[in-house]
């Protein structure tokens, strides 16, 4: 798959990524999200960091992430994890991409040949 | 793992480089850029190339420094939230009864108390005091307003802050009589509270409330845990 032509499809989608992937995990730190989006699609999605960090503060100014900072080999690491608001608000998000993920198939299926017309 | 020295050029590359100031937002893209550095450099790349491979994948400067204002931005709407949070919740649940009864006690003080000869006693007591002695009172009050505060801004910078923990209530309350102590003494406000002391009570517990969610907003804003 090639990243370049996901890239404006996935900056819509990058808060229901972030969320779900938090949804399975307890806490999760930015690096780690990029990498893990990368493992799971064995390379066909790259999150850029330029995307990913104001995603998160933006989750995290709408109280659906909150955080905390551990020092890991001598500094500081910021870890986000979802509150309870966001993980209601992952099940939800999750849902509506797939209800259009849905819609947009059906979209973008080949059309079944028109009956012509009785004329 | 990064030596020192390489930590020090990342460290130089966001601030110096990239005109980078937000403390918060250096410390998450430092940890970033050493973990992605780690990995190229684990597959042959040299340093100075790694760096800039991930600098780009940054979108560059330009992309480092809109990424610093949007920081600002959220984090500005965040402390927003959770002041909003803390205030609203003074009028929920347990709080509420809190509130309530903050709100009584003020007010059964406000009825009761002979207001008006306790301002002219404060007054007269104040006027009658020498320069020498009134500045000394007011050094007195202003050392115990700073201590109170030095106190609850080491909390909260360690981590060891609580909010049932006693510095933030002792700030609460000694902002709380510094204000009422101001008002009393330097405006007539003993007409307004002897005349409308319904208004004043409620204006009084508003106050706390607000001082109690700017307190709440500051913890949230520092909190540091150190888990590790």
């Amino acid at each position: 798959m090639n990243t370049n032509v996901n890239q404006p499809v996935l900056k819509g989608s990058i808060s229901v990524i972030i969320l779900k992937l938090l949804e399975n995990r307890t806490r999760m730190y930015g690096y780690e999200i990029t990498q893990q989006v990368k493992a799971i699609t064995a390379g066909g999605v790259a999150i850029t960091e330029g995307a990913l960090y104001p995603a998160l503060h933006k989750l995290e100014a709408e109280g659906l992430l909150t955080t905390e900072t551990e020092v890991v080999e001598g500094r500081a690491r910021k870890y986000y994890a979802l509150t309870k608001t966001g993980q209601t608000e992952a099940i939800n998000r999750v849902d509506e991409l797939v209800a259009f993920m849905q819609h947009l198939q059906t979209i973008l299926a080949p059309a079944p040949p028109s009956p012509k017309p009785a004329f | 793992m990064l030596t020192p020295a390489q930590l020090q050029r990342i460290n130089k590359h966001l601030r110096t480089d990239n005109w980078l100031i937000n403390n918060d937002l250096v410390a998450e893209l430092t940890d970033h850029y050493a973990d992605a550095l780690t990995a190229k450099l684990a597959e042959g790349i040299s340093f100075e190339v790694a760096l800039q491979d991930v600098h780009r994948s940054f979108g560059g400067r330009k992309g480092l420094l809109a990424m610093e204002e949007n920081y600002v931005h959220t984090k500005a709407r965040t402390n927003g939230r959770v002041y909003r949070k803390a205030f609203a919740g003074a009028f929920r649940g347990v709080r509420l009864g809190q509130t309530g009864l903050l709100w009584l006690v003020v007010y059964a003080l406000l009825s009761t108390l002979p207001i008006e000869q306790i301002s002219a006693h404060i007054n007269r007591a104040v006027g009658g005091l020498n320069a020498v002695a009134f500045s000394g009172l007011m050094v007195a009050l202003l050392a115990a307003y700073v201590y109170a505060w030095v106190r609850m801004y080491r909390e909260l910078a360690n981590g060891s802050f609580s909010l049932h923990g006693s510095s933030g209530a002792v700030q609460v309350v000694l902002q709380s009589v510094a204000v009422v102590c101001y008002l009393t003494v330097f405006l007539p406000v003993h007409h307004l509270l002897t005349t409308y002391p319904l208004l004043a009570s409620v204006a009084i517990t508003l106050f706390c409330v607000h001082e109690w969610a700017s307190i709440q907003m500051l913890s949230v804003s520092l909190r540091r845990k150190q888990l590790a």
